[in-house]
């Protein structure tokens, strides 16, 4: 057995670097490879630290970060990687390398140390403790647009949930856009509240549909509601503008201009060309009445 | 007006298609015909026709058991493909500072389009302001133009502009003369020399206009705006594939562009304005529908000659 397993490291060590000859290889100096994580792993900090990974990681690494996103990239749930310190892999996404960005300037050092932990916890996903069940209630203020979002417990008693983390979104053609800040914390109450922004256009209306969304806690399981608001400003659409004559526009639609000209012409030169035969015709029959006489 | 053509025009492909069972085939219409007049819920008339089905066997069926279920053969929305999609104007955002020349973007849509390597609907340049400045790749397709120089050339009206800002061209009607190629600012379109890709693969595929497939020699072909997938309520084909997050997709009437690679969603006059976003060629006046957003932060500066063509 352990011979095996000397044989298959001694092949990964030849063949790794082999296969990735024209990449660079990563220099960790000691000093940054023993960084402490200043970020202890906490139900809460993983929900950050997920947020983050789907925002800007999930592209390359996958959403299972087995490497298998839209480009082949390094699995980050394999043994070569997660046997890493915390410093190293925080010095490998700080610097970047090749196709990994340097997440140096996007990324608080904070939220790349939650990052950290929620790789740990991907591959010991059974040591958590389960998440609860939630239930989320929307209701507005017309007076001044407001959303107030209510998160409960989903049994009968509804007991409120403090510090939960409430995302608000418009719903747009191709997703949903954010409203309210990064975290919407839920008070003593249960509930929270956040302004509906200005400027927001809705549909010819002025219909625009809001969601709140508990999403990636490790605490609360993903709960979400709507509501249909006329807040927005109305739709307003150039479809005229396309309609119009212009000189790009399809046949039925050209310019009064380019057809009179066009069809000017036409009529112009047919015009001259009958007036011709015409006259022809007219000389024929003289020469005729000509030759009678 | 379509409709009678794509009657006449399936009609025709199927004698061509079954040419040797021609014969039959107008026996069948015309006891079709006479069954359509009579009431399909008669009892069988005992008068068999023979026809050809679906799994290319020829069957039996007593004519008054047979109605018409579906006249318009085409699968795909070619009458609809001329109108543009209410309430809609899409619009492009290219973050040049992202785009690492990954060209996911670019094999996508060439494998969906059934374009050559040498044929770009979408193709990413490395370019070079002036001598001191840094080099940087710009994804560049059709600018969809709101003005746009190729419409107003074609001869046969088949290329147009749809009211969702979506200019698209009909291989049906093309008659290859390339006047839009020369018409084109930006160089966006390029032109099927040769028998396309996989030609054999896509024989008897019925043309789709707003997918541009099958391709056909001697035509122009262009980027869509992938308004197949569009109408679909789906992100383009190239926006869906970049792993870099270099393009935005939106609706300018909802003033909301959302990004292929983070699915993040935010406001187009914020992006424009805090980014100092730009449009190219703008002296032209051809008020192009696709923006991009200045190499700024560039995390990866190309060199000169590291060109992938």
């Amino acid at each position: 057995m352990a011979k095996i397993t000397l044989l298959i490291s001694i092949i990964m060590l030849t063949c790794i670097p082999n296969a990735n000859s024209q990449v660079t290889p990563w220099q960790v100096s000691a000093e940054d490879a023993g960084k402490i994580n200043s970020i202890p792993i906490e139900l809460k900090n993983l929900g950050i630290g997920r947020n983050i990974f789907t925002r800007t990681c999930v592209a390359c690494h996958g959403a299972k970060a087995d490497g298998k996103g839209l480009i082949q990239s390094a699995s980050l749930i394999d043994e070569t990687f997660q046997k890493q310190s915390d410093g190293s892999i925080f010095f490998k996404i700080n610097a970047g390398r090749d196709k990994m960005p340097p997440f140096k300037g996007m990324l608080k050092e904070d939220e790349i140390w939650s990052v950290i932990n929620y790789l740990r916890v991907m591959v010991n996903r059974s040591a958590l403790p389960p998440a609860k069940d939630v239930k989320l209630e929307v209701s507005t203020g017309d007076e001044i647009k407001s959303i107030t979002a209510f998160v409960h417990s989903a049994d009968s008693a509804k007991l409120p949930f403090p510090e939960v983390d409430v995302s608000f979104y418009i719903k747009r053609e191709f997703g949903l856009m954010r409203i309210g800040e990064s975290s919407n914390l839920t008070g003593a109450d249960g509930k929270v509240k956040v302004v509906f922004p200005e400027k927001i256009i809705g549909d010819q209306e002025g219909n625009v549909t809001i969601l709140a969304k508990v999403e990636n806690s490790f605490i609360y399981n993903d709960a979400e509601s709507e509501v249909f608001r006329k807040w927005g400003e109305q739709m307003v659409t150039e479809d005229e503008k396309f309609n119009q004559r212009a000189l790009w526009g399809s046949r039925d639609k050209s310019p009064v201009w380019l057809l009179l000209l066009a069809n000017g012409i036409i009529v112009g030169i047919w015009g001259v060309i009958l007036y011709i035969i015409y006259n022809l015709f007219r000389i024929k029959k003289a020469g005729k009445i000509f030759i009678k006489e | 007006m379509e409709g009678q053509d794509n009657s006449v025009k399936s009609r025709r492909r199927f004698l061509q298609k079954f040419g040797s069972l021609g014969l039959g085939a107008m026996a069948v219409s015309s006891a079709l015909t006479e069954s359509c007049s009579s009431n399909p819920k008669a009892p069988g008339s005992g008068k068999k026709i023979t026809l050809l089905n679906s799994k290319n066997e020829l069957v039996e069926v007593d004519s008054a058991y047979i109605s018409t279920l579906n006249k318009d053969l085409s699968p795909n929305h070619n009458s609809q493909s001329r109108n543009g999609l209410p309430g809609k104007k899409f619009v492009l955002v290219v973050d040049l500072g992202k785009c690492k020349n990954a060209r996911k973007c670019m094999d996508k849509c060439q494998a969906v389009h059934q374009l050559r390597p040498d044929q770009h609907h979408l193709n990413v340049l490395l370019m070079k302001d002036s001598e001191h400045t840094a080099p940087y790749y710009m994804p560049k397709h059709c600018q969809h133009c709101d003005n746009p120089p190729c419409v107003k050339v074609c001869p046969v009206d088949a290329t147009f502009k749809r009211t969702d800002g979506i200019v698209l061209i009909d291989n049906e009607r093309c008659i290859g003369c390339r006047f839009c190629i020369a018409a084109c600012p930006y160089s966006a379109r390029s032109f099927n020399w040769y028998e396309p890709k996989d030609a054999e693969k896509y024989k008897g595929v019925a043309y789709d206009i707003e997918k541009n497939v099958p391709q056909k020699k001697g035509t122009v072909t262009k980027c869509t705006f992938s308004a197949d997938y569009l109408r679909d309520g789906k992100l383009p084909y190239c926006v869906s594939a970049c792993p870099n997050g270099v393009y935005y997709f939106g609706n300018v009437y909802e003033d909301a562009v959302t990004n292929g690679t983070s699915g993040e969603t935010v406001s187009l006059n914020n992006l424009l304005a805090q980014n100092s976003g730009y449009r190219l060629l703008e002296d032209l006046g051809t008020a192009p529908s696709v923006y991009y957003l200045p190499p700024k932060d560039l995390t990866l500066i190309p060199e000169i000659g590291d060109t992938q063509s």
